[in-house]
């Protein structure tokens, strides 16, 4: 099962929250919800994915919104996105299968059924596709009680 | 030694104890956060039974308290859901494996707290309180009886059928159904009795035996966690600690927590964590099996008999609207998390009242608990287990032991 942490982690600009790196503590005194974005492994797209809450939950389902970008920053029409994830730390997956559901804005996913069931660092996995062209991005972060 | 010389020791020594009790145990913020995220007052009201309209029902929770003490509904009119989740331990039996008509497979979990559960049974093969009550019904060594018997039983009763029809309106004739008893899960004769049932006459036995889950449910859903004596220690800490309402507890169970929290140390935050201390998964600890060979493959066969269910979330006797069956909606199945071996994480809530341990009930005490996780198996019969030996001491142990106890213990002991 660790193929799915197989590739090249990307950097990963928190953005929203008054420090880099501390994670949920740090997020949950943000008076805006965390934004993740990431470039995907090739270069190809660009994700920014933001949690409905400005905490990330442990144990509770919640919802995400994903915005897929081109390599200039608009908005990416058409395109499909899959979303995965797990902890790498334990080698384990998501807890649950998230349902992605494109939203009426360009480039836009509502990304729902997402859980953490323990606190330690979290990777979302994006899978992209758009026309013939793939590509797969991530985000890491810490979640915390 | 002169006598005011041990006079001095002992007032020296009188002052250092009374140094080391009055000084305050500190904690850092983050275990302060994470004590607060235990604590019971945290926890709100059960959540919403989709697929139970009746679930918050007083009527029907007083019909399903009514049916879950019952012993006619058994085969041999002896045994109630009670027997095996008895009120007096804890709801539970007291015995490594249930014991019903005849010997049950696995250990009884406690009905405290279900309300608050998302799956049901140690493998998770039923996704409501309601599908779950079902099962003994007919399960040929627990209670042993059959649908059609078990809706014949209300009917016999004026009592039950009175407080039936309060909640649930008419109760339906079975006068067209000549045979006595039917069931599609239970023996050969009994399936052949069903199956020559047409299809009316099933949906009418069904929707009747459903109700009757909804029934026991809504009452088992009332039986909620019960504050501990930790509870009120961590109710009363501010973000820096202790204060001058906090209560005493021992610096044994402090220490317990803390290790408990101690992610370098152990391991238990990632299973047993929020007010429920359980992060409702499944999980494989390399616990064993029962009778020799047999395995017992958990998660695996538990997730592929919930999409089966036709008492699931989803099915044709459930009250959701679909979008409303998150559980399944999101249901992973083996998409990267390992089923095979997995047993669902169970609360610590009460769990010194409800020995023996484990799905197996192969740990006798608290203490054997610690145990198997400072040492485990080397290789699961199942699977793989995810667990690393720590290296805690007898005393480690202990202080974890001392801090289950607390969750235990009630408040106002």
């Amino acid at each position: 099962m660790s193929h799915i942490f197989a590739t090249r982690r990307h950097l990963v600009r928190l953005l929203a929250l008054p420090a880099v790196g501390a994670g949920l503590s740090l997020a949950s005194n943000a008076e805006s919800n965390p934004l993740f974005t990431a470039v995907s492994e090739r270069g190809h797209f660009e994700v920014s994915a933001a949690p409905q809450d400005q905490l990330l939950p442990i144990g509770t389902l919640h919802t995400w919104t994903v915005q897929l970008l081109d390599v200039s920053g608009r908005p990416l029409g058409n395109a499909a996105l899959a979303v995965g994830g797990g902890m790498a730390a334990h080698g384990h997956g998501l807890p649950t299968r998230p349902v992605v559901t494109p939203t009426d804005r360009v480039g836009e996913f509502r990304v729902e059924g997402i859980k953490f069931n323990m606190a330690g660092s979290w990777t979302l996995r994006f899978g992209i596709e758009h026309g013939t062209t793939r590509d797969i991005a991530e985000i890491t972060f810490d979640v915390d009680f | 030694m002169s006598t005011s010389k041990a006079l001095a020791l002992v007032t020296l020594f009188c002052a250092a104890m009374d140094s080391a009790s009055a000084t305050p145990w500190e904690w850092t913020a983050r275990e302060v956060r994470v004590l607060k995220s235990f604590s019971l007052s945290a926890l709100g009201d059960p959540p919403p039974s989709p697929g139970n309209r009746w679930a918050d029902d007083p009527g029907a929770a007083t019909l399903g308290e009514a049916i879950f003490f019952d012993p006619s509904f058994s085969a041999n009119d002896q045994l109630s859901c009670a027997s095996c989740h008895a009120p007096d331990l804890d709801f539970a039996d007291g015995l490594t494996r249930a014991q019903g008509l005849g010997a049950g497979n696995r250990n009884t979990p406690t009905i405290t707290g279900t309300a608050w559960n998302t799956w049901f049974y140690w493998d998770g093969r039923r996704d409501s309180l309601w599908a779950q009550a079902l099962i003994p019904f007919e399960a040929h060594n627990e209670m042993g009886s059959d649908r059609l018997s078990v809706v014949r039983n209300v009917a016999s009763s004026h009592t039950l059928t009175a407080n039936y029809e309060a909640v649930f309106g008419p109760l339906p004739e079975f006068d067209d159904i000549a045979v006595a008893r039917a069931s599609p899960l239970a023996d050969a004769a009994l399936r052949d009795s069903w199956y020559r049932l047409n299809s009316e006459q099933q949906r009418r036995i069904n929707t009747v035996f459903v109700n009757i889950g909804k029934a026991v449910a809504a009452w088992e859903r009332t039986q909620h966690f019960k504050p501990s004596a930790f509870d009120s220690y961590i109710d009363s800490l501010d973000a820096l600690g202790e204060t001058e309402n906090t209560p005493e507890i021992s610096d044994d169970i402090k220490a317990g927590a803390r290790l408990f929290m101690d992610a370098d140390t152990t391991q238990c935050l990632q299973c047993h964590n929020g007010p429920t201390l359980t992060n409702g998964g499944f999980h494989n600890i390399g616990t064993g099996n029962f009778d020799g060979d047999m395995l017992d493959f958990g998660r695996v066969f538990g997730l592929q008999a919930v999409l089966m269910d036709e008492f699931n979330c989803l099915g044709p006797y459930s009250d959701a609207a679909p979008e409303d069956c998150t559980a399944l909606r999101f249901l992973n199945r083996g998409h990267h998390i390992p089923l095979e071996g997995a047993f669902k994480t169970p609360s610590l809530r009460g769990v010194d009242g409800t020995a023996p341990y484990f799905h197996d009930g192969s740990a006798a005490t608290l203490k054997d608990v610690m145990q198997h996780y400072n040492r485990p198996p080397d290789t699961a019969k199942v699977g793989e287990h995810e667990l690393n030996a720590l290296e805690l001491t007898d005393t480690d142990i202990e202080s974890l032991v001392a801090f289950m106890q607390a969750l235990t213990k009630a408040a106002t002991d």
